[in-house]
């Protein structure tokens, strides 16, 4: 059997490209996973072995940073007062949204309790405190 | 060109990276699907406050934990892991060593239907964070189901003082 080629025709893709992409995709979110969080730069507590706690979608974060400053979300809050009234905005919009606080690690807990009075005054019945997993040694 | 070379059998040289992209793909969605859950931390109850007096059920009595600066000293943060060693904490009024409260949890709390399993957390509000977390994990560990509610009153978490 002789075939004679003249410039042989592939019929296969080419799939390397695809596997670059696939393989580079694949290392950014490795690397990004375990340094993955949102809000302002917060330090958090480590525990043993906190459950963990699916993000949803209708989720309000509060970040409670190092000096003591509030955010909602990624937005600073000046005073109290304003602290106060975007929590009760985020309350009407929706009465069941999870609330998540995430307070510096190195902050004392009457800080973090302020937080958490204020977010109980407004209405909502629950948070979520996170926490980070303790690296094991 | 046409270097006409015979086909016989037709000898493949390239590498089948077909399983290569299958592993690869399958690896990706892992990675998409736990960078959403990699959340991790505590639900808090913070209860409305009503008007109306609960009873409260004289078998299973709300259990408070109370955390003060005198029975353990943690108000400077962390240089360490773990809890400092001599470290006491209150379940009502009895005074309880932290390497013992999950024991001491798992035995209050085992005959408990669930919606009783509440542990409220006072903590004197100068203590570290970080810390308070670290004893409420340990609490955590002696139930599992066991929930946590805050109490606003800063007096509670001296029992003795308090006088209750």
């Amino acid at each position: 059997m002789q075939s004679v080629k003249v410039e042989s025709v592939r019929s296969d893709i080419n799939v390397t490209p695809l596997v670059d992409v696939v393989l580079v995709l694949l290392i950014i979110f490795m690397v990004v996973t375990p340094m993955l969080q949102k809000g302002p730069p917060v330090m958090l507590p480590k525990a043993s072995d906190p459950p963990k706690k699916a993000e949803e979608k209708s989720q309000i974060l509060i970040a409670v940073s190092k000096d003591k400053g509030l955010y909602v979300e990624k937005d600073p809050m000046t005073s109290d007062d304003m602290f106060g009234s975007r929590l009760a905005e985020e309350y009407q919009r929706n009465k069941n949204a999870t609330i998540v606080i995430k307070g510096d690690a190195r902050l004392t807990y009457g800080e973090v309790k302020k937080a958490m009075l204020k977010v109980k005054e407004v209405g909502f019945e629950q948070v979520g405190l996170i926490t980070q997993k303790q690296d094991s040694q | 060109m046409g270097m006409a070379v015979g086909g016989g059998g037709g000898l493949n040289s390239e590498i089948n990276v077909t399983p290569l992209i299958d592993v690869v793909l399958v690896l990706l969605i892992i990675f998409m699907v736990l960078v959403p859950l990699s959340q991790r931390g505590y639900d808090i109850e913070i209860p409305r406050e009503t008007t109306e007096v609960v009873q409260p059920d004289p078998d299973h009595p709300p259990v408070i934990l109370a955390i003060n600066a005198e029975a353990c000293p943690i108000e400077t943060g962390l240089t360490s892991p773990g809890l400092p060693p001599g470290c006491r904490v209150f379940l009502n009024k009895d005074q309880v060593d932290v390497t013992q409260l999950s024991t001491k949890i798992t035995e209050i709390f085992k005959n408990r239907k669930s919606a009783d399993k509440i542990l409220f957390l006072a903590a004197e509000e100068k203590l570290n964070y970080e810390r308070i977390i670290r004893i409420l994990d340990v609490a955590k560990k002696g139930d599992e189901s066991l929930k946590v509610g805050i109490v606003s009153d800063e007096r509670l978490a001296r029992p003795a003082a308090a006088g209750i």
